[in-house]
């Protein structure tokens, strides 16, 4: 009975574990390092921009749904490699996330990773390492990725028009 | 004296009667065939005056099984409290940490915009490579592959 029991409460602690952000992860385990910078857009934030209609329609629409936005970043170009490496290593364990898009080439890597759990995609994760530049940009909600998708091609009709208006 | 003490032996003797041997064997001078007996009345005398002074028996030396179980209870709390110690100090720094980490990098919420907006154009710029078909699909049911630098090309 006893062993059961540890065994339930074990298991509810992995699981519980696993279900932790990547970037929370990653930062736990590297965020004290000097040579990151760490930049968080939270809840309060993103809702006050909601609410207050400070952000544009079409940005309000793109973060519906959206409760962080968090950016880690380095600049060290000796330290990038280690911390892209770390970070992929971070994405593979959790078996829930699948990549979306993946280009490689000599001098940058970019991945593009969701995480779905019954139908919603809880996170979206941009690993890059481009030219000495990491960066790790994680996306944290309920996202709508069809939304996000079309707020760029919604800013470049706008600039377009800007660009062939009369005035 | 004698039938008194035949009387003693045999168990037969009042407690005045006992009272009146011990003043009997305490004298200086005793018959020499009873002078064997003297150390018993006397032992029995000598045990009344005993009496153990309390600051004696809390001043009396421990043994050494005694010193060492002292000793280990002592070390035990000490450990005990020091451990707890690093353990609020712990977690102390960490919750400094993530605050440190996790809290809202921006105060003026027009900066947050700006900050938001790149960041989720550029989200957007690579979502568009993906095909519109994977963006509105759940992918526990699709047959998805991602997209590489290859396909792109």
């Amino acid at each position: 009975m006893k062993t059961i029991f540890l065994s339930v409460a074990f298991t509810l602690a992995a699981s519980s574990l696993s279900a932790q952000e990547v970037i929370n992860s990653f930062l736990e385990k590297y965020g004290k390092d000097d040579n990151l910078e760490v930049v968080t857009i939270g809840t309060k934030m993103l809702n006050l921009m909601k609410s207050d209609s400070i952000a544009d329609d079409d940005l309000q629409e793109a973060i519906l749904g959206l409760e962080n936005i968090r950016i880690v970043s380095c600049k060290d170009e000796t330290l990038t490699d280690d911390y892209y490496n770390l970070a992929h290593d971070l994405l593979n364990k959790d078996k829930h996330f699948s990549e979306l898009v993946s280009i490689r080439d000599e001098n940058s890597a970019l991945i593009v990773m969701v995480k779905e759990i019954k139908g919603i995609v809880n996170e979206l994760i941009i690993l890059s390492n481009h030219s000495g530049d990491f960066s790790l940009i994680g996306l944290s909600g309920s996202i709508k990725l069809d939304s996000l998708a079309k707020y760029s091609q919604k800013l470049n009709f706008k600039n377009w028009r800007k660009l062939n208006s009369p005035d | 004296m004698k039938q008194l003490l035949e009387q003693y032996w045999q168990g037969k003797t009042t407690p005045e009667e006992e009272q009146l041997l011990q003043a009997f064997f305490s004298g200086e001078s005793l018959p020499e065939e009873l002078e064997i007996y003297r150390p018993l009345f006397l032992w029995k005398d000598r045990q009344k005056d005993i009496r153990l002074d309390r600051n004696e028996i809390l001043a009396a030396p421990r043994t050494g099984a005694g010193n060492l179980y002292s000793a280990l209870k002592v070390a035990a709390s000490v450990m005990i409290l020091v451990t707890v110690a690093i353990g609020f100090y712990t977690h102390y720094k960490q919750e400094k940490f993530m605050d440190k980490v996790f809290s809202e990098t921006y105060t003026d919420p027009k900066e947050a915009v700006r900050e938001t907006g790149k960041i989720v154009a550029k989200v957007s710029t690579l979502l568009q490579l993906v095909p519109d078909k994977l963006l509105s699909e759940s992918t526990t049911d699709s047959t998805k592959t991602a997209l590489t630098n290859d396909s792109i090309q």
